[in-house]
């Protein structure tokens, strides 16, 4: 094991900076803090660099990524300079991930009971017959109905929130620190995404586990989140409390995305604000705003290096015209 | 706010005047043991012309079979579908295919509808040359329709491979439209796009509705795009329509328990942390047909009635409207959004 910083931090990270292959950063300057029991939320569009955080936090990125931050602690465990060794101690057991797709996460030809207890066996965490009664526990915890019947059961003859489920079974096996959830309802139904959202919650409730959700839906993560942060281009524009950021946004890109979603308060078959162009590789070697080139209230100034500044107490905004502008207009009641 | 307690804006109310009917359709697949799919178990459903019918429920309940149907890509196994007042299922041969030109379909993945070999004028151009257009006729359609869609300039002569998705969908949505329908079915049209390019997929699709007068069915899981773009709206659930009526009534005063359990289970990104109902296990298996209501194995009002008794699709106010009108399958209608309002909602355990 490396360093060890004393922590009670789930996640902390400074600085985080992620590139694949020599090229522009997909994700830069980003810091993170997740407390215990904590549930933060990543929202962004498709490339905003989300998942390539989730992927870095548990050491998974592949070797072309370079990855530079001055800080990554999960748990007591100071991950910055940490080989693979280090990790296989840390994944699975400090920190695990739950991943969009169960499937993805589950051997197809191994019966989910023996999964869930391969956990513990591969950390020495239990011996065979404690780790499978541990199993069954775990299913009972995940709310599996008949946990003996379904342990002995493969992936395949589950339906698709049972598969996740399991898997949180799984990722909670060895009682983590953290729970790095990238998409996990996206492949779900509604009814079953409360559930699983729901279990979450309960989850980090009874372990005292932190939770870095990563999603594209501001409604799973207004409804699940204790705090949120928006990326935009690789760069966090704005983090606080999920009413306060989607209700009264500070940043013009949260304020156009909240507006572009139709949702109650939008008039129904009226026109839905856009957000004009998409991302450019350019943006993310801006030295200024990186949405400058999309934003409806960008002035000169906005070429200059920004902070993510405090606009409220802990809820920070990176615009320099955010205590200048109100863009209530944009998210306010269009009926 | 929640979905629910909102005055919804008034939407002008379909005329009666029905662009297609379908009556009592069913679609049974085969499956393995011996055992029967019921995707569709008796479809009764009006689409009027010029407006949205929103069609809503969760994976497999027979969504996407009722736009198969609705497209006469598969015969039903019974029932009947009328089109334009005609027997859409006696059509053969020349007749089917002319037909084909009046309803097309928008697939979530555009690159169900785009060969990535051919150039996009040409995947453009193809349901016009089936339909027996002549090619330079063709031809001049597809450009048309590529323009109405705001597609790049240059497009005709490109690769699918060389566009965003939003643009690609744009494209699929030039396809659809090139014939000139009057029907298009749109299923997840903008489930695969990011949210700021679903604005714009939803943004082009009001406008070609308004500008060609096209009729939607428009296919989702997701209730507040259904909400954005629907005059009425059907819920199904396990291949049966359990709810059907004005959006405005439906998505604010659900009578059917499945939809109050649905709309409550939506995160609204306006309403924060709220009151839901948590619907326990998943949707039984369309292999076994309910005796009773579809829904009665996991709804917390269900009686021994509602177990054992089929509820009829009927309508609830006659008197408010004569035509269209809010129809609920259900005994105890409007009793799962009035525990929802008092916070007697099934334990979330």
């Amino acid at each position: 094991m490396t360093a060890t910083i004393a922590t009670t931090d789930a996640l902390a990270v400074e600085d985080l900076t992620i590139s694949y292959g020599g090229g522009t950063p997909v994700v830069s300057g980003v810091d993170l803090r997740v407390g215990p029991g904590e549930i933060l939320g990543v929202i962004g569009e498709s490339g905003c660099g989300k998942s390539s955080i989730g992927f870095a936090v548990l050491g998974l990125l592949p070797a072309s990524a370079r990855v530079d931050a001055d800080r990554l602690d999960v748990g007591e465990h100071g991950m910055l300079d940490a080989d693979e060794s280090d990790w296989n101690q840390v994944r699975g057991r400090v920190a695990s991930m739950v991943f969009q797709e169960p499937m993805s996460a589950l051997n197809p030809c191994m019966r989910v009971g023996a999964q869930i207890a391969e956990v513990l066996l591969v950390h020495g965490l239990a011996d065979k017959k404690a780790a499978h009664a541990r199993a069954l526990d775990l299913l009972r915890l995940v709310q599996v109905p008949e946990p003996e019947l379904r342990a002995k059961q493969f992936p395949h003859q589950m339906s698709g929130g049972m598969r996740q489920r399991i898997v949180i079974a799984m990722a909670m096996a060895a009682n983590p620190q953290l729970l790095v959830a990238d998409e996990p309802t996206t492949a779900l139904d509604v009814t079953v995404q409360a559930q699983i959202l729901d279990l979450l919650d309960r989850m980090r409730r009874e372990t005292g586990a932190g939770v870095l959700l990563i999603s594209h839906d501001l409604g799973v993560i207004a409804q699940t989140c204790d705090r949120v942060v928006v990326m935009y281009a690789g760069e966090i524009v704005e983090e606080g409390v999920p009413t306060e950021v989607l209700a009264n946004p500070s940043h013009p890109y949260t304020a156009a995305l909240v507006a572009s979603i139709p949702t109650t308060t939008t008039a129904a078959r009226e026109d839905l604000p856009m957000i004009p162009g998409g991302v450019r590789d350019a943006d993310r070697e801006t030295s200024g705003c990186r949405f400058a080139a999309r934003c409806a209230f960008a002035v000169e100034t906005c070429s200059s290096p920004q902070a993510l500044v405090e606009v409220e107490p802990s809820h920070t905004a990176r615009c320099w015209r955010s205590t200048e502008l109100d863009l209530t207009a944009l998210t306010e009641v269009t009926a | 706010m929640t979905l629910t307690d909102l005055d919804i804006t008034p939407r002008p109310r379909p005329v009666d005047d029905p662009l297609m009917v379908l009556n009592g359709v069913r679609q049974e697949f085969p499956a393995a043991g011996g055992r029967t799919v019921h995707a569709l178990d008796g479809v009764t459903l009006e689409v009027q012309r010029g407006e949205t019918l929103g069609i809503v429920g969760e994976s497999g309940c027979g969504k996407s079979t009722l736009a198969r149907a609705a497209l006469l890509l598969r015969k039903p196994t019974a029932g009947e579908i009328r089109f334009d007042g005609k027997d859409a299922l006696a059509m053969r041969g020349g007749r089917l295919r002319a037909h084909r030109r009046r309803a097309q379909m928008v697939f979530q993945d555009p690159n169900d509808s785009l060969d990535p070999r051919y150039k996009v004028l040409r995947s453009v151009m193809e349901p016009l040359l089936a339909a027996g257009v002549p090619r330079g006729e063709a031809r001049a359609k597809a450009l048309e329709a590529l323009e109405a869609v705001g597609a790049p300039d240059g497009a005709a002569g490109r690769f699918p491979h060389e566009f965003s998705g939003g643009q690609r969908q744009r494209i699929a949505i030039a396809r659809a439209i090139a014939t000139e329908p009057e029907l298009v079915v749109l299923d997840e049209p903008t489930s695969a796009l990011d949210v700021s390019i679903q604005a714009q997929i939803l943004n082009l699709l009001l406008e070609l509705q308004e500008s060609k007068q096209l009729t939607y069915m428009f296919i989702s899981h997701n209730l507040a795009v259904i909400r954005h773009l629907s005059h009425r709206v059907a819920v199904m659930y396990l291949g049966r329509i359990v709810e059907v009526g004005p959006a405005s009534q439906v998505l604010a005063d659900p009578l059917h328990p499945y939809t109050a359990a649905l709309l409550s289970a939506v995160p609204d990104p306006d309403a924060g942390k709220r009151e839901r109902i948590i619907l326990q296990g998943d949707p039984p298996s369309p292999t076994q047909r309910a005796a009773g209501c579809a829904f009665a194995s996991r709804c917390w009002l269900a009686t021994e009635q509602c177990r054992t008794e089929a509820p009829p699709l009927v309508r609830t106010d006659v008197a408010a409207n004569p035509t269209g009108g809010h129809l609920v399958a259900c005994h105890r209608p409007g009793e799962g959004q009035e525990a929802l309002r008092l916070g007697l909602t099934p334990a979330s355990s």
